[in-house]
């Protein structure tokens, strides 16, 4: 009895560990993927902010591409937490390439809206 | 006794194996006896037939042509995504002077080009259980979401 009770401890730890450090690989995997998310957010925010006083200066302030500067805005954000929907309950590599789609998507959104501001924008006065 | 004599001096050499030896009297061949081993294979071997042929085949081998053609057929479009955003990225460019903005959009624009690639990978690894049309969902807006815009619009 005395030998197995060490023995029951050691079990135990020894499921826990793994759960703590997968635990602790995920939180990393969210931390780094949420830097590599804000790249396209802060471009998004800036846009935000500088482009309707740019259009404004120019004389075509009624002509701000808002759906646009919105898309550059919300995919980030809507992005990341969806590819936290989806990869929830899966091992680290699904999570993992699930969160890089996700952020591949939300480049490519952020080109495609800077290309869609610069068709749209209507001729300057 | 009598059949050890038997068997060595019927038994031909290479024809059967040890197992097949051990299992086998000499002469059952003659007597129109099979070795229980011969038995199984001839028993199991109809069943076999039967679930390749009749069972799931004839379901089973239309739904992997169907699959197969899928995935094909999103590979193709994807590599186009692909290749759109390869020129794409040619035609695009950041206007920002400092570094730190260089760096991100070149960051951006290197996933934007292998975002087809990992979509498509994606789908083909995480939603392979899935049922085909879901599959499809996925595939069909991966390729709307990552359409490359700046080569289409410059296209148009």
């Amino acid at each position: 009895m005395s030998a197995e009770s060490p023995g029951a401890v050691d079990d135990g730890e020894n499921e826990t560990a793994p759960a703590r450090s997968s635990l602790l690989a995920t939180v990393i995997l969210w931390i780094v993927f949420a830097i590599l998310y804000a790249f396209p957010l802060f471009e998004g925010i800036s846009n935000l902010i500088a482009l309707p006083s740019y259009y404004a200066s120019l004389g075509i302030g009624d002509a701000v591409p808002w759906w646009l500067l919105a898309i550059g805005l919300l995919a980030p954000v809507l992005l990341y937490l969806a590819a936290l929907c989806i990869g929830r309950g899966r091992e680290l590599f699904p999570r993992a390439l699930i969160l890089a789609v996700g952020l591949a998507a939300t480049n490519a959104l952020a080109l495609s809206a800077v290309q869609w501001a610069q068709v749209v924008q209507p001729p300057l006065k | 006794m009598a059949r050890n004599t038997e068997r060595a001096a019927a038994g031909s050499p290479g024809s059967h194996s040890d197992d097949d030896e051990a299992l086998s009297w000499a002469g059952d061949e003659l007597r129109g006896g099979v070795d229980p081993l011969s038995r199984n294979r001839l028993e199991s071997q109809p069943e076999r037939l039967d679930d390749d042929g009749g069972g799931t085949g004839p379901r089973s081998a239309p739904g992997n042509l169907a699959r197969t053609a899928i995935n094909v057929l999103f590979a193709v479009l994807f590599l186009a995504v692909v290749v759109g955003w390869i020129l794409s990225v040619q035609i695009t460019g950041s206007t920002a002077a400092d570094l730190f903005s260089q760096v991100a959009w070149q960051f951006g624009e290197f996933v934007a080009i292998i975002s087809g690639a990992l979509w498509y990978l994606a789908v083909l690894t995480l939603a392979s259980d899935r049922r085909t049309a879901v599959r499809v969902g996925w595939f069909a807006l991966g390729v709307l979401v990552l359409l490359p815009w700046p080569i289409l619009l410059a296209m148009i």
